[in-house]
């Protein structure tokens, strides 16, 4: 701070010069931290105020000096102040006046100069004669020192003869100025140090700003790769795995919740896995043996282990995991990082193949199981065909030639012959009976597989035709064989003529019958059921009898095979069965064991109605026929008990319950009474044979021209069922 | 087929037969027992080899035993034949078969019975009896 003027006043006129040197000095010096320019400018400042030479000298102690000033104003001296500033300054190493303060680091006053004091300081005669010519008069070499260190030495000399020379109170002032030039020294120095160390700093900062956004940017790939990859990443920091994080998607994979810090099964803060198991090749995994903790804490790189997530709610999840150990500087685990692709979806189409493919499999077996059976079943049907062919061929021929015996017999039985004949003629009419009987059953062998049953189209209802035949059935077996029936009520009509079914029917029961006499609770049952296809009807034959050991059943449908006395069987009854039941499109077979009874199976398809309708009953038909030429009215008779109908002849039966009238022209019946016939019922029908037209207008009375048209007349009759069936009774027949 | 043919044998003592069939022991057997009843007289047999009808024309038969099973004779054609040129004969097919379908062709071309070579001969002669009474008869085993 500036003194004040009565401050100055006080002070002695001396004092006021040094103190205004000295503020001076430390102004100028203040004024910037660049000692190479406020240094020079201190010349002008100490000569001529305090000195007629001035000179700073820096360096280090030992070490080279620099000469930052030289400053003097005498004219005179110009040579002599140029030589000594490129000359004779002080380098370090050659006698110098500023050496030895360097060396000592104290000041040196030297009040007045002598020719010794130059001898001893000049480092040859030139410089010598330099300085003699120069004249310095007294000297002060004062010692700059910063923080105890040399940092050179400022020299001021005394040369014009009308100033005082240097005293002590010159050499106080002199050492202030001196401190405060190294002080400036120091500053600047460090300052410039300072500020270099700023610059380094700073372009250490901008280097390193530099890398950060690099980082952050590499950082923001890396975060936005991981978001994005359709993979879950995980990171673990620790060979413990304590703590591994993960993206978005292995947060989903593993259903971990939004605030999870961790995925890792094993870590404490905050994992959210234990709400999961996890199984490899179906057996749990411990916590420590996963890939990620493998590699992070073994050094085991795992490549697309498969992994089975099962979670609380039954629910899996199927991941490829792959993990690779992070290494530290000495190459030991620190950490891992790993990869979960969800393979659910591949998992579930996987399954689904296999799944699938064993379906396929069990299909193809099934499909070749059924191929085979059908293939077998088929050269069973060709084989039985031939059979067939070659017994119906056999029995038409055989018939043939019994004819004539049974008539000769019958003649012969007419004649009163002497004995033994007439005994011999009874045995002889025995044999031709089982002759007969042979001869019947081998034609009714004829099947052709590749034809068409007749029958094929005629209908039987189970219930209704058992209803018919269960008397003729019971009266087949012997008396104490009881003969019972399951018929259910609701069974679709079999595509079976009755006629055809009840001599198959028979056949097995008449062998039951053969085989129960004289057991005691010895019955047969009659049962038929539907199977789940609804395309066939099983019925059931069952005795409880002897049974049949494995030779009988496998051999029992063949011709000519019997366990019965050859004199009472043909050995065609269940041969016949079989022709009959495959001959209408169905199957054979036969359940039986020694001691176990047998149940005879015969599959018989349904009509070709469809199910819902074959579901139905057929309604009982009658018809009524009063066609007058008799040849017509058997044809008219036959076609229609083909096609289902019960058949009533003559002319009182017209107001009974029938459903179909078959009339002609010659019948003496009139309009009226056809057109009464009609009204009574919504399902009556007329037919006048043998006429172009009807006499009268009914849609309900039709005309069919040619009575010999037995395909006319057919599509007649089908035109009139399917516009006259209704729902019928279904009643109960047991 | 014919509806206004009428039965004429009023005036004869025994129906008259012929027997149309290619075994001869199935015609002989059949001439010796229907010559053993008084109301059926044998007109004769005829073979497949023969000219039916001609012959048929000249023995004028009130009734026509036909079999169905000849070689190279179609007996339902035969039996339209009969039915077209002799309108008094009386046609009963016979057969060993038995179809269904051979009843209705056999009806539909005008013969009078359709009956089975395995009927017994009682069965025989009385369903040919039927017929002479008018009747059209069906064996058992054949409808």
């Amino acid at each position: 701070m500036p003194l004040t003027a009565s401050e100055m006043s006080r002070l002695s006129p001396r004092l006021l010069f040094f103190c205004d040197f000295l503020q001076r000095a430390g102004t100028l010096l203040s004024n910037s931290l660049d000692y190479h320019r406020t240094l020079p400018e201190l010349g002008p400042l100490v000569v001529p105020m305090f000195a007629d030479w001035c000179a700073i000298d820096l360096g280090t102690k030992g070490g080279p000096m620099e000469r930052v000033l030289l400053y003097q104003e005498d004219a005179r001296h110009e040579d002599a102040a140029l030589a000594l500033r490129a000359e004779f300054a002080p380098d370090g190493v050659n006698a110098h006046p500023v050496m030895r303060v360097m060396d000592t680091g104290h000041s040196e006053l030297v009040r007045e100069i002598d020719e010794q004091w130059m001898a001893d300081r000049s480092r040859n005669e030139r410089h010598l004669s330099i300085l003699r010519d120069v004249v310095p008069r007294s000297a002060m070499l004062l010692p700059l020192m910063a923080d105890g260190q040399m940092i050179g030495v400022l020299s001021m000399f005394v040369t014009q003869v009308d100033r005082p020379l240097f005293d002590e109170s010159d050499l106080h002032v002199g050492e202030l100025l001196a401190s405060l030039v190294a002080c400036a020294i120091r500053n600047a120095r460090y300052t410039t140090e300072l500020q270099a160390e700023l610059h380094e700093r700073r372009v250490l900062e901008l280097r390193l700003q530099d890398v950060i956004k690099a980082q952050d940017s590499r950082v923001e790939e890396l975060r936005t790769v991981m978001e994005t990859v359709p993979a879950g990443v995980l990171i673990a920091s620790d060979p413990e795995c304590t703590r591994i994080i993960g993206n978005a998607e292995a947060h989903r994979q593993w259903r971990a919740e939004g605030n999870a810090k961790s995925l890792s099964p094993i870590g404490a803060d905050g994992s959210r896995l234990s709400h999961c198991v996890i199984r490899r090749n179906g057996q749990i995994v411990a916590a420590d043996d996963l890939p990620m903790q493998r590699a992070a804490k073994l050094g085991i790189a795992t490549r697309d282990e498969e992994q089975e997530l099962v979670f609380d709610d039954g629910s899996h999840r199927w991941l490829a995991v792959s993990a690779t150990p992070l290494l530290d500087a000495e190459g030991k685990p620190r950490g891992a990082v790993g990869a979960a692709l969800d393979i659910t979806r591949t998992k579930q189409i996987e399954a689904d193949l296999l799944e699938r493919q064993e379906e396929l499999e069990d299909e193809v077996h099934e499909r070749t199981r059924a191929m085979i059976e059908t293939h077998q079943r088929l050269r069973e049907m060709e084989r039985m065909a031939t059979i067939g062919t070659l017994s119906a061929g056999l029995g038409h021929d055989m018939g043939n030639l019994l004819l004539p015996l049974r008539l000769r017999l019958d003649s012969l039985n007419s004649m009163t012959l002497p004995d033994p004949a007439p005994s011999d003629l009874a045995a002889i009419a025995t044999v031709l009976e089982y002759l007969q009987r042979l001869a019947s059953g081998l034609r009714s062998l004829a099947v052709d597989p590749h034809k068409p049953d007749r029958s094929s189209h005629v209908e039987t209802k189970l219930r209704t035709w058992w209803a018919d035949v269960h008397n003729l059935m019971r009266n087949a077996v012997p008396p104490g064989v009881t003969l019972g029936a399951k018929i259910p009520a609701r069974l679709p009509v079999l595509r079976i003529s009755s006629a055809a079914l009840t001599q198959a029917v028979m056949n097995i029961v008449q062998n039951g019958g053969h085989a129960l006499r004289n057991r005691p609770d010895a019955r047969i049952d009659v049962r038929a059921e539907l199977v789940p296809n609804k395309s066939e009807v099983r019925l059931i034959i069952s005795d409880n009898g002897p049974g049949m050991d494995e030779q009988a059943r496998k051999h029992c449908f063949e011709p000519f095979f019997s366990t019965k006395k050859r004199q009472i069987s043909t050995g065609l009854g269940l041969a016949v069965v079989r022709a009959i039941i495959t001959g209408a499109g169905g199957q054979v077979a036969v359940e039986s064991s020694p001691g176990e009874g047998a149940s005879f199976i015969l599959t018989i398809p349904v009509s070709r109605r469809t199910p819902e309708e074959s579901l139905q009953s057929i309604p009982s038909r009658r018809a009524l026929v009063t066609v007058v030429d008799p040849r017509q009215r058997a044809l008219v008779a036959s076609v229609l008990k083909h096609d289902g109908y019960s058949v009533k002849h003559g002319e009182h039966d017209v107001e009974g319950s029938c459903d179909l009238w078959v009339t002609d022209a010659a019948s003496p019946r009139s309009s009226t009474d056809l057109l009464s016939f009609v009204g009574a019922g919504s399902g009556r029908v007329a037919l006048i044979m043998n006429v172009a037209a009807t006499p009268v207008s009914h849609p309900r009375i039709r005309a069919v021209p040619t009575a010999s048209d037995v395909n006319g007349l057919r599509a007649v009759l089908n035109s009139v069922r399917a516009g006259g069936d209704s729902n019928g009774d279904d009643a109960q027949v047991d | 087929m014919a509806t206004t043919r009428k039965w004429t044998d009023a005036s004869r003592d025994a129906a008259s037969i012929v027997c149309i069939d290619d075994n001869p022991l199935v015609k002989e057997a059949i001439a010796r027992r229907i010559a053993m009843e008084k109301d059926f007289r044998w007109a004769g047999a005829l073979g497949e080899r023969d000219e039916i009808i001609e012959r048929l024309l000249e023995l004028s038969p009130d009734l026509v035993l036909l079999d169905i099973d000849m070689p190279g004779v179609d007996a339902f054609a035969l039996v339209k034949t009969i039915g077209e040129r002799l309108p008094n004969a009386r046609v009963v097919m016979f057969t060993g078969y038995s179809h269904p379908e051979y009843l209705e062709q056999a009806l539909a071309n005008g013969a009078w019975g359709y009956l089975s070579k395995s009927e017994s001969p009682q069965s025989l002669l009385d369903a040919l009896r039927r017929v002479i009474r008018g009747e059209v008869v069906c064996g058992d085993d054949v409808s």
